[in-house]
C-alpha cells in the first residue's frame, strides 16, 4: 500500500494505491486515522485511482472514517474509485452514503 | 507457484495446501491461486478480481470466525472503536490454546473451465446463514459483515456450507479463452 499525502488550500489529499484488503488496511488505518482525528483538518479527501482490490475490510475502514471525520464535524470524500469499487458500493448501498466524486479536481471544488 | 511455462498446456489441476492461520497469509495465497487460474488462461481479469476478493473474504472468515471463534457482534463492536482493538484480539488468539495451532485446509481444482476451491478451518462452525439472509438496506452503515454477501452476490457463481459450518465451497465459472 503506497500512501502519499498532499494538500490543497485547507483540503488534505490522501492518495491510496495497492489493495485496500487486510495488511494494507491496517496500514491506511494507521497513517489517515491521526489526520481524520486532527481537529485542524475539516476537509479530507481520499483519491482512490491506485487502488485495485478492496475487501469488505477496507470498506469498513472507508465507513469508520466516513462516520469518524462526520463525528466532528469534518468532511470526508472519496474520488476516482474504478467500476469494480463502484459496483461494491452500488450492492452495498454505500454509494448513497459514502461522498463521492469523480476526479480529484470535482472533489477539491466542491468538498 | 509459478506456471506460467506450461499453464496454457493443462487441461486440470488439483492442488491441496495446508495454511497458517494468518490474515497476512490470506491475501498472498490468494493472489498465488488466482495466478494458477490465469495461467489457464479461462478467465477475464475482471472475473479473477472477483474471484480474488471472494477468496480473501472466506479465507479472512476461516481465521478470523472459524479457528479464532471471534463473533461477528464483538468485531464489529471492536471495529467501531476505530483503534486497535481489533487487532489485538485476534493477536491476543493467535497465541492461545485451542486456537494457536489450528490451520485452513484449501483444496482447488480447475476443470471444465470451472475453478472449485474447497475451503475448511478447524473451528467449531458458524451461523452463516444470517450473513446470507442479511440485506443491506441505505441505512446500512455497519464495520462489517458484507464478506459473504458480496461473495455469494458478486465474486462467485456457487457458494455452499457444509452442515457444522466450517467448510466452504466455492465455484467461479470461467470462460472458454482457448481452443485446447
Amino acid at each position: 500500500m503506497e500512501i502519499i499525502r498532499d494538500k490543497k488550500n485547507d483540503i488534505e489529499i490522501i492518495r491510496l494505491s495497492g489493495n485496500l484488503a487486510l495488511a494494507g488496511v491496517k496500514e491506511a488505518k494507521s497513517n489517515i486515522k491521526p489526520i481524520i482525528e486532527d481537529p485542524s483538518v475539516k476537509k479530507i479527501i481520499i483519491n482512490m485511482k491506485g487502488v485495485k482490490l478492496l475487501d469488505s475490510s477496507g470498506i469498513g475502514f472507508l465507513v469508520a472514517s466516513t462516520k469518524a471525520a462526520q463525528k466532528r464535524e469534518a468532511n470526508l470524500a472519496l474520488c476516482n474509485c474504478s467500476d469494480d469499487i463502484m459496483d461494491i458500493f452500488k450492492s452495498t448501498h454505500l454509494d448513497n452514503y459514502l461522498n463521492l466524486y469523480d476526479n480529484e479536481e470535482n472533489a477539491v471544488s466542491n468538498i | 507457484m509459478e506456471l506460467t511455462r506450461f499453464g496454457k498446456y493443462l487441461d486440470s489441476i488439483s492442488i491441496k495446501l495446508s495454511v497458517s492461520n494468518e490474515l497476512e497469509a490470506v491475501e498472498e495465497v490468494s493472489t498465488e491461486l488466482v495466478n494458477i487460474v490465469r495461467d489457464f488462461e479461462f478467465c477475464s481479469e475482471s472475473k479473477l478480481l472477483r474471484l480474488q476478493l471472494g477468496l480473501i473474504e472466506i479465507m479472512a472468515n476461516a481465521v478470523e470466525h472459524g479457528n479464532l471463534e471471534i463473533g461477528g457482534e464483538t468485531k464489529a463492536r471492536l471495529l467501531e472503536q476505530f483503534d486497535d482493538s481489533y487487532s489485538n484480539l485476534i493477536e491476543e488468539r493467535r497465541n492461545q490454546a485451542p486456537y494457536k495451532n489450528r490451520k485452513i485446509r484449501i483444496e482447488f481444482s480447475l476443470v471444465n473451465d470451472k475453478a472449485i476451491f474447497v475451503i475448511t478451518d478447524e473451528g467449531p462452525g458458524f451461523d452463516h446463514k444470517k450473513y446470507h439472509c442479511k440485506t443491506n438496506t441505505s441505512n446500512d452503515k455497519t464495520y462489517s459483515g458484507r464478506g459473504i454477501q458480496l461473495t455469494s452476490i458478486n465474486y462467485v457463481d456457487e457458494i455452499n456450507y457444509n452442515q457444522k459450518g466450517n467448510q466452504v465451497t466455492i465455484i467461479k465459472k470461467c470462460e472458454k479463452m482457448r481452443h485446447r
